[in-house]
């Protein structure tokens, strides 16, 4: 490879991989990135690991997310400076994210890297032609990443329980873990995912979950606690979205803060945040030795974190709580369309269909509802609901 | 009388003051909340025997992340504005969604669409091009990038696409092409429609900024060719002094001739520079082959724009 080389790749595995008790000391010479970071002359790296569940692959805390990253230099050489687990899928770049990572792993020893990749949930016609479908997609991934088997072949993206559980799927995964072609199975998740970790728990089948987790999350507690369940099961727990979206209307998040975040959770075993430069690469390479987060940082997190968004979940966890009745989620729903679709006529109709008032709260002494994604309830109806008032000729 | 009236229409005046000051309270409280979904309509063309629905959904980079989770990452890359979302309806059944992405220029909205876009063609002269793969017709007119989806019940047919595609394309500015400096990449050996173009974080490095690729082969050995096109002279100036920097390769400064330099992760790297443009090989073994490939990118760069 021509990289150069921080850690020499043999040496890396070695050393690596003797870290059972959870870190590992790697010497490290890591190359000069770029002239605003200065190269760490040959220091004692302390690489913190974590035993990925009931798999028992022992992974670094940080991993690569390949999904944005058309470079193959950048690849190897997040590979040669520390990172093992390169998480990818069938669908990224429409294959050519495998083609690439099959490019940068040639000639290297197997055991020295851990790839998942992942396969949409796809419905065809009948049972027997999505698992057939599935199948093909997870073998024409293993042609073009060069490999005969991957660690992790994942459900791609599913966001309720009959997905997950869904029985075709489920067949197609122990069909390619029973070939050999996979060593586990996963599923993974963007939306609803205490949902679908709970699905994951109860099937019995998978063995790692990918769930989006970051601090933006920290509101109701309802994921974490999710997490927790699934490691107390034995899943392994791979977090991704880590950035909570790089940022949060318009605040930048400082992305190492974010990824110590989730990482503070130690049911969390990896995380596969995607960099596309090698002074990303350096920042996140920082992170799988200090966890620590500094005041600066926290104080980052705290702001970042009191913008908790513009979507509602549906979840109508707030549904009953509100001692008016106030039909909450579909004022949410209003409030989304004003700021989030910036479609404000959708949103007076819908305000106009329901039935409140324009000062819908008066005489509430303080909102009890508890919203799962922490949204400030009140706040947000007193200020969407002056729409009712305002000349539908304004918005027109 | 008079005067009740008057007081009745002072009253409605009053009202009307007030309620053009809650909108215009409303409105600055939105912050460039506009155009409104009921003007974002106007984006999306009528189509005879559909129906559009009022529901048109705008989402920001701020918001894009809620609807197209992880992917949106790689349009923020790409300088991703705005995305409208609208639905046609034909009795009730049969539905196509449309999704128009304005990126901030169109090598951005290229940059996505090449990232997306299949391996092989056949692509269609729809927009600068497009492709269809029922029930998906996806092309790229101008800045946006435009994704139909005619996943209804029953689907769509390429027809039907293509109709619907052609309409959208006169809505937004009518036809338009490739960027122009991706025909200065040589043909000989070239993949078929490998260019592409990288927003930002050139080779990895955010201090080149954007840059085009394109990819070819001989036998096994895959290479690159690349082009950054700067603002100005001083923009590239700029660029391979960082570089420069970085490889401890301070010839590389020097405007026209080829450098050839080891660079710590891309290995052997031959470039030039001159005006606003830098190019350049990578994985190109043979020197004789590198420099033949430049001279016909340079060639092709001076033709673009003679005074380089």
């Amino acid at each position: 490879m021509k990289a150069a080389k921080a850690v020499g790749r043999k040496d890396f595995i070695k050393k690596s991989f003797a870290g059972a008790a959870g870190i590992a000391f790697v010497g490290s010479a890591r190359a000069s990135l770029h002239n605003t970071e200065p190269p760490l002359q040959q220091s004692e790296r302390k690489i913190i690991y974590r035993t990925l569940g009931k798999t028992g692959l022992k992974l670094p805390i940080v991993s690569m997310g390949v999904m944005n990253s058309d470079n193959p230099a950048l690849i190897a050489a997040a590979l040669d400076n520390g990172i093992v687990h390169l998480d990818t899928a069938h669908g990224y770049m429409r294959g050519r994210n495998e083609e690439i990572i099959g490019r940068v792993l040639k000639g290297r020893p197997r055991d020295s890297f851990v790839i998942a990749t992942k396969i949409a949930d796809d419905k065809m016609e009948s049972a027997k032609e999505t698992e057939k479908v599935f199948l093909d997609r997870f073998n024409l991934s293993l042609k073009r990443l060069g490999l005969d088997y991957v660690e992790i072949l994942y459900l791609h993206s599913t966001s309720n329980r009959a997905d997950t559980l869904h029985e075709p799927f489920l067949n197609a995964l122990q069909a390619a873990r029973k070939s050999g072609k996979t060593r586990f199975v996963g599923v993974s998740t963007h939306s609803r995912q205490p949902e679908v970790i709970q699905a994951a728990i109860d099937s019995k089948i998978y063995d790692v979950v990918l769930t989006g987790y970051n601090f933006t999350d920290s509101g109701s507690g309802v994921l974490r606690e999710a997490i927790a369940k699934a490691a107390k099961a034995g899943l392994g727990i791979v977090a991704m979205k880590t950035l909570g979206g790089g940022t949060r209307r318009g605040v930048t998040v400082n992305p190492k803060a974010a990824l110590k975040w989730v990482l503070q959770d130690t049911n969390v075993h990896t995380t596969i945040p995607g960099f596309t430069t090698f002074d990303q690469l350096h920042t996140d390479l920082s992170v799988m030795e200090d966890l620590a987060l500094t005041r600066e940082e926290q104080e980052d997190l705290k702001l970042q974190g009191s913008v908790p968004g513009l979507y509602c979940l549906g979840c109508e966890t707030c549904t009953g709580q509100c001692p008016k009745n106030l039909p909450i989620p579909d004022m949410m729903r209003a409030y989304m369309y004003t700021y989030g679709h910036r479609n404000l006529g959708a949103a007076q109709d819908l305000l106009l269909s329901l039935d409140v008032s324009s000062d819908p709260c008066r005489g509430c002494p303080g909102c009890t509802v508890s919203c799962a994604k922490g949204f400030d309830v009140a706040e947000r109806i007193s200020d969407v609901v002056r729409l009712r008032d305002v000349p539908s000729s304004f918005i027109a | 009388m008079m005067l009740h009236f008057k007081g009745i229409a002072n009253a409605r005046v009053h009202r009307l003051a007030f309620l053009w000051a809650t909108g215009v309270f409303f409105w600055a409280g939105c912050a460039s909340l506009t155009p409104s979904g009921r003007d974002q309509a106007a984006l999306f063309p009528r189509m005879e025997g559909w129906k559009l629905l009022d529901d048109v959904r705008t989402y920001t980079p701020e918001t894009l992340y809620e609807y197209i989770n992880g992917a949106a990452v790689g349009y923020l890359a790409y300088d991703f504005q705005e995305l409208h979302v609208a639905e046609y309806r034909r009795k009730k059944q049969a539905s196509v969604l449309v999704e128009i992405y304005r990126h901030l220029t169109p090598a951005h909205a290229f940059g996505i669409y090449s990232q997306e876009r299949p391996r092989e063609g056949p692509f269609l002269d729809i927009g600068a091009q497009g492709y269809c793969e029922v029930p998906l017709l996806n092309f790229i007119v101008g800045e946006h990038y435009v994704k139909i989806n005619g996943a209804g019940d029953p689907p769509a047919s390429e027809t039907l696409l293509e109709t619907f595609s052609h309409a959208l394309v006169a809505a937004l500015g009518g036809k338009t092409g490739l960027p122009p400096v991706l025909a200065c990449f040589p043909e000989e050996l070239r993949l078929p429609d490998s260019e592409m173009f990288v927003a930002r974080n050139f080779l990895g490095y955010g201090f080149l900024h954007s840059g085009y690729t394109a990819e070819y082969r001989i036998d096994d050995q895959y290479f690159k060719l690349f082009i950054i096109e700067g603002t100005d002279r001083q923009d590239c100036q700029q660029m391979v002094e960082s570089y420069a920097e970085l490889t401890q390769y301070p010839e590389v400064v020097e405007e026209g001739p080829l450098h050839t330099f080891t660079d710590p992760y891309h290995g052997e790297v031959t470039l030039a520079w001159k005006g606003n443009y830098i190019w350049g090989a990578l994985d190109l073994a043979d020197s004789q082959e590198r420099s033949r490939y430049l001279s016909s990118i340079e060639t092709g760069l001076s033709k673009l724009q003679p005074d380089m």
